[in-house]
């Protein structure tokens, strides 16, 4: 028994001086990978912001922290961009979407204006199949010889000018004019980046709460809707509905 | 053993993937372009030498009883420093190699060196030992690595080598390619000890 004791003790001394050691080095490393966390997170906001605003203003803009509940108690920043300080109106928005690929959780940054036509998106993490869905990041050898730095994966291209609420993989639905191809062999993950943006534009919108606009035609051709007004019609028209089945059913 | 030949018995004679046939899965895993091999090989082989140094100096008072749960813990200190050291100052490697970096814990080619080496042997035997062996790793995950990104990718370290329309049978970046590769190499090392047997007479 006495022996017993004096092992865990021992077993406990080396998790102890392991933790020690850990929290040590963890002082150095820390404040290195926070600062490259946060580096990356910057590069990836401008990136994605590329195009909406102009290269040489976008290390000015604002961007505004606000939340959405992902599930009950569960809470994710978005952004709500401003071009300057002075500006009253946003610009765009900028989330990061995730979810589930074929081999585990995907996450996209994407930047909408502000009537969710999708600007660009990044694919920021993944641990999809090389080969397969792992080209969302892959950019052809053509375009890094044609736009060097400034080549993008062909695979971010296609979500260009896309409404990020009705993103769809082509094989989903072939008429939709907010369609994209699905990568070769890899449509789960197509699909799944597509659905992660409908989600999470769906939550940005409902938070954002002013009167919401989305597309329906083509992006030429923009008819705006607001939601609020077709819901509570929706709901006025089930009432009525509801009310003269119940008067049939009477009579 | 002298010097030179314990440093260097882990590089083909006792290579640990294709002689002993350890660390198998992480060698599969991340054999699929060479910069993911020469960083996973350095990796491995730091948190060889320093389990393998501490093993070896705390073997007079480690009890027997819980040896295996102490190494464990020491591997996984130093694992764990790797993966801290990758994200801050290798972030593209980090990012690339993945939860293969916190799964070098379970690499059983450090946990199989303390064991088997490094609790019998001194400091400084198990320090050449530990570098022998994490080199001999390294060129076994080159060697898949460089075949495997050949003909899968067409490139070597990235840098395109048939042109960029070049479309490699993509089963070799993938675990069947892993596999196919592997059982190649094993059976070209054992039909080398073979023949070397035969030529010295050992294998009548």
């Amino acid at each position: 028994m006495g022996n017993m004791f004096k092992l865990a003790a021992i077993l406990f001394l080396v998790g102890g001086i392991a933790a020690g050691a850990l929290a040590f080095f963890n002082s150095f490393t820390k404040p290195a990978i926070d600062k490259l966390k946060l580096e990356s997170e910057t590069k990836a906001r401008e990136y994605v912001l590329n195009g909406l605003v102009p290269e040489e203003n976008i290390s000015s803009v604002i961007y505004e922290k606000d939340s959405l509940e992902i599930q009950k108690g569960s809470f994710e920043f978005f952004f709500k961009v401003k071009e300057n300080e002075s500006a009253s109106n946003y610009i765009a928005y900028i989330f990061l979407a995730k979810g589930s690929g074929f081999s585990g959780v995907i996450e996209t940054m994407v930047c909408t204006d502000t009537q969710f036509k999708i600007n660009r998106i990044k694919v920021l993490k993944h641990t999809e199949t090389p080969g397969l869905g792992a080209e969302t990041q892959t950019v052809k050898y053509e375009d890094k010889q044609k736009y060097g730095e400034a080549a993008q994966p062909f695979f971010e291209v296609w979500f260009k000018d896309k409404n990020s609420l009705k993103v769809v993989v082509e094989k989903d639905d072939s008429a939709s004019p907010d369609k994209v191809q699905s990568l070769t062999g890899a449509t789960i993950t197509t699909r799944a980046v597509c659905k992660s943006i409908n989600n999470y534009t769906e939550l940005v919108s409902k938070k954002i709460g002013e009167r919401q606009v989305i597309y329906i035609g083509n992006a030429e051709d923009v008819i705006e809707v607001d939601i609020e007004k077709l819901m509570a019609q929706a709901k006025q028209d089930s009432i009525n509905n509801a009310q003269s089945q119940v008067t049939e059913g009477g009579k | 053993m002298n010097f030179m030949q314990n440093f260097m018995k882990g590089f083909f004679k006792e290579n640990p993937v294709f002689v002993i046939g350890l660390g198998l899965c992480a060698t599969l895993a991340v054999s699929t372009n060479m910069l993911n091999a020469i960083g996973m090989g350095i990796a491995a082989a730091f948190v060889l030498l320093g389990s393998s140094v501490l093993v070896s100096a705390v073997k007079k008072v480690t009890p027997n009883d819980i040896r295996i749960p102490i190494f464990v813990v020491m591997i996984a200190t130093f694992t764990t420093i790797v993966d801290l050291s990758m994200k801050a100052w290798t972030p593209a490697l980090s990012s690339s190699l993945g939860i293969f970096i916190p799964l070098i814990v379970v690499n059983c080619i450090i946990l199989g060196r303390a064991e088997a080496y490094a609790f019998k042997n001194s400091i400084w035997d198990s320090a050449v030992d530990a570098v022998g062996m994490g080199i001999g790793f390294t060129i076994a995950l080159c060697i898949m690595s460089a075949f495997r990104e050949v003909i899968g990718s067409g490139t070597f370290f990235g840098y395109p080598l048939f042109g960029p329309e070049y479309k490699g049978p993509l089963m070799m970046i993938l675990p069947p390619g892993g596999f196919l590769m592997l059982g190649l190499i094993l059976g070209f090392f054992n039909w080398n000890r073979i023949r070397k047997e035969k030529k010295n007479g050992g294998g009548k």
